[in-house]
């Protein structure tokens, strides 16, 4: 029993301590944390402007954007990573974080969009209808009707898209950019160790999504609070 | 319904949306910015992943962005492809690399007399003792100078090499394993068969000083060739490493290293074609 | 108020609606019927443009709305739609469909807009329910429910587009009578309707819609009792006079007594006469089928005079070739059962075979 806390008080020495290495994993863990957020967001604005776009007037619009959408979506995410990276910006000088950030949100904005369509098409047309015979204009009938119960269909897709997300950011490994998986592989190249570096890496990657499905929850007790279970005023029956 | 006009539509949209793409990568070129060896704050510099650069890349220069790389190939990519403002390498490695490609060119050194050493069986504790008497003997000869000359000829001309005579008289056989393929440092010369290298030379040295013949053991994998030490089927492993390898060997191989065998430093590579101006006026020089 | 001038509508190829004139005026209400089609329908859609007209002009309170610019979201403000399926906003309870748009649209204070919201809903007797999402409604107290949302608004015409008919029987009545309500005070009201007892008590104007317009208008009275135009006399007709054409071998009496039902129910004609027809037609129906030949056909007629409150039936086929009241095998006792309940029994030879007539 001894020997094994010996050997797992050694391992975390030489994994984590020895050369300050526990600092590569804190690094990695904020580059992808960073990543996912800003991917996250900006994937969300592209998949919203699509989703827009699929809706138009106007068929040009349409066709354009489904067939971008289409591109991205069923493009292998490392693929869309190279172009960007080596045929795009190549001649450019610019931060190779960056540009996965810009590819990942295509690629997560193509999804959105199809959450958001879908979400879309699942609300009645007639309460759309009803909104504007009472004298709402389009965009009051967005705000009030539309847009909530968009929300209210899509939150658990998108929820699960941040996860995915998420596992989509270890791909910048592949270009030596170091996030958490870069971050206990290079661990793991220099102490022969997997077993400490993988584990915390594992354990991480789980509390992110479980504190990113916590905070979706949170939003939406909020949402029901706020939408009135407050005024119980006395009817005047 | 207009097949035709539909589908030329939607072609000449991607293609125009592709087209918006591609010029706009290819209309801006980025200018080498002068590199200040000093201070390579901010800057981003590649290096093979666990390889001796690495260790020192990521401990002595703070601030710098290190990218480590698993391939080569993915390492010089990235540079030729401006993600890199360098390459971080040993000296010796670098000057074949750079003769062989001249597109790449060493900018600078920023890291001198790094200890390079050899990988040793703790289990074996008189012949590691007798090599590390013997490396800090040999270290003040003509002869370990010889070599090192050679080894920085390699930067503009194949290594010479020299054949060395191993009659081995005491009878004993010194086992090592290389790694084939490493200009200057070991490999197999393809039309005599024969292992030549500045580090070869060196640990046939170390085999006549105690008379036993020099067996070659080719190494396939780093990670099989440190377990075949750890378990004694060779005596020793000539791949020349930084000492700083040494803590983490220890605990988690049971191997361990000689003495530093080589002072290494470690250079920065960069495009030779983004500082032209720079190389020029060096040349000058 | 509203004025409706040489309205076309058109769907693809399909015209609906061609030169329809109409003017509406305060304080009219107004029943729009006539066989199922676009026609009902698309022209109250048209009213307040949730339906683009082709050409024409539709001018409320002098403003044409079918011009480009129209403030049309201004003008819905001052006009209520009912819906055949409601359409509450599904995700805000009851409560929250009524005080949005005057806390939106007409910046009521919200705490004004609740006690107003709770004053409408009294009015359709929804107020013990403020607080329940739409799904937690039945049909009936949907609708109601929208009425009230209507209302919060204080419109100058509400229009109703068929507001029973996703209703159960069951529940058209409650609503109906918040409608009949509503209308007493006074609102302009167009309904859209096949509840023909109802347009006929409520309405002081009726459309009847046939041929691309307003093929005929005129008070109830007019329209109901005294059509002038064929098309009309034809629809009236058929309100008033059930037909039911089978081949009596494949007799579903089921079917038939549902339908029925329903006419019964047109005329609220009372149960114990419904059930009276219901049992000789059943007697006569399934003695014709155990003895008809194969390819007969049966056509059962009934008329209801409100009159008198009086039900002509009239049974028309083909064999057996007599009177089947007087056939051997008819059972004595069923005889006897039709001779109690109906009076003025004839069977003649007719058009068919043979014609039998009576009246409950």
């Amino acid at each position: 029993m001894n020997e094994f806390f010996e050997a797992v008080k050694d391992s975390i020495y030489i994994n984590l301590i020895y050369e300050d290495r526990y600092l590569f994993l804190i690094e990695g863990f904020g580059l992808t944390v960073f990543m996912t957020v800003a991917t996250f967001l900006l994937g969300t604005l592209i998949g919203a402007v699509f989703c827009r776009a699929r809706v138009s007037r106007r068929s040009w619009i349409r066709k354009t954007v489904e067939m971008i959408g289409t591109l991205f979506v069923r493009l292998p995410t490392l693929v869309l990573l190279l172009i960007f990276v080596y045929l795009i910006f190549s001649n450019i000088e610019a931060e190779t974080v960056l540009l996965a950030i810009v590819a990942f949100a295509m690629k997560t904005g193509a999804y959105i969009a199809d959450i958001l369509y879908a979400a879309y098409k699942a609300v009645n047309p007639g309460e759309i209808e009803a909104g504007r015979t009472l004298g709402m204009s389009r965009l009051k009938v967005f705000r009030f009707v539309i847009l909530p119960q968009i929300i209210n269909y899509a939150l658990p897709t998108y929820r699960n898209q941040l996860i995915i997300t998420l596992q989509e950011t270890s791909l910048v490994g592949f270009f030596a950019i170091n996030d958490l998986t870069r971050a206990s592989q290079v661990i793991t190249s220099r102490t022969m160790d997997p077993y400490i570096a993988i584990i915390i890496t594992c354990v991480v990657y789980l509390l992110i999504g479980a504190v990113s499905n916590y905070l979706f929850k949170l939003f939406d007790r909020k949402k029901h609070l706020k939408e009135g279970r407050d005024y119980r005023i006395e009817s005047t029956l | 319904m207009g097949i035709g006009k539909n589908h030329a539509k939607k072609i000449s949209f991607a293609l125009f949306f592709f087209m918006i793409l591609f010029f706009f990568g290819g209309c801006l070129r980025k200018v080498g910015e002068p590199l200040d060896i000093n201070n390579l704050q901010g800057k981003t510099i590649g290096c093979m992943l666990a390889y001796s650069s690495d260790y020192i890349l990521t401990n002595d220069y703070d601030g710098i962005e290190v990218r480590r790389f698993d391939t080569y190939t993915d390492m010089m990519m990235a540079l030729t492809f401006h993600q890199l403002d360098a390459v971080a390498m040993e000296m010796d490695e670098s000057y074949v690399f750079c003769r062989l490609q001249p597109e790449f060119a060493i900018y600078g050194l920023f890291k001198e007399d790094e200890p390079f050493c050899y990988y040793m069986n703790p289990d074996t504790p008189e012949l590691n003792e007798t090599f590390n008497a013997f490396i800090r003997e040999f270290r003040e000869t003509e002869e370990y100078q010889d070599i090192r000359r050679r080894v920085e000829a390699s930067a503009f001309e194949p290594y010479v090499s020299k054949a060395i005579d191993n009659p081995g008289t005491e009878g004993k056989t010194l086992t090592v394993s290389v790694f084939d393929g490493w200009e200057p440092v070991s490999y197999l010369d393809f039309e005599t068969d024969e292992w030549e290298g500045s580090d070869i030379e060196l640990i046939t040295h170390f085999a006549n000083a105690i008379g036993a013949k020099v067996e070659f053991e080719p190494i396939g994998s780093y990670t099989q060739a440190v377990v075949e030490l750890s378990r004694g089927k060779v005596d020793i492993m000539v791949c020349p490493d930084s000492i700083r390898y040494k803590e983490d060997l220890e605990k988690a191989n049971n191997v361990t290293m000689s003495e530093w065998v080589w002072k290494k430093d470690i250079v920065i590579m960069v495009n030779s074609a983004d500082y032209e101006d720079y190389f020029a006026a060096k040349g000058e020089n | 108020m509203i004025s409706i001038r040489q309205l076309k509508k058109s769907f693809g190829n399909n015209v609906v609606l061609e030169n329809v004139n109409v003017e509406i005026n305060k304080g009219d209400v107004i029943g729009v019927i006539g066989p199922s089609g676009c026609g009902k329908s698309t022209l109250i859609r048209c009213i307040n443009l949730l339906e683009a007209p082709d050409s024409g002009e539709i001018r409320i309170d002098g403003v044409n709305i079918a011009e480009k610019n129209a403030p049309i979201d201004s003008i819905r403000q001052k006009m209520g739609m009912v819906y055949q399926n409601f359409n509450l906003f599904s995700h805000k309870t009851v409560l929250e469909n009524v005080i949005m748009a005057p806390i939106h649209l007409l910046r009521i204070p919200k705490k004004q807009a609740i006690e107003e919201a709770f004053s409408v809903l009294k009015m359709v007797g929804m107020s013990h329910r403020a607080d329940f999402m739409p799904d937690q409604l039945s049909g009936g107290q949907k609708q109601r429910a929208a009425i009230a949302r209507c209302l919060a608004m204080k419109p100058e015409i509400i229009l109703f587009d068929e507001p029973t008919s996703a209703l159960d029987p069951t529940m058209i009545d409650e609503v109906l009578a918040v409608i009949r309500k509503l209308v007493k005070t006074g609102i302009t009201s167009v309904i859209v309707t096949h509840e023909m007892g109802f347009a006929r008590n409520i309405a002081n104007r009726i459309f009847f819609m046939e041929e691309r317009g307003i093929y005929e208008e005129g008070t109830p009275d007019e329209i109901f009792d005294h059509p002038k135009r064929e098309k009309t006399k034809i629809f009236i007709q058929k309100l008033k006079i059930f037909e039911y054409k089978l081949q009596i071998r494949q007799l579903d009496i089921y079917e038939l007594a549902g339908k029925l039902s329903e006419y019964g129910q047109k005329y609220d004609i009372a149960k114990r006469q419904m059930n009276g027809l219901n049992l000789i037609l059943e007697e006569i129906l399934v003695f014709l089928s155990q003895n008809a030949d194969h390819k007969d056909m049966t056509s059962v007629i009934v008329s209801y005079q409100e009159a008198n409150q009086q039900i002509q039936l009239e049974i028309r086929y083909g064999s057996p070739s007599m009177n089947v009241l007087e056939h051997p095998d008819f059972d004595e006792i069923s005889r006897q059962l039709i001779h109690g309940l109906a009076t003025d029994i004839s069977c003649l030879p007719g058009e068919m075979g043979y014609t039998l007539k009576l009246t409950l």
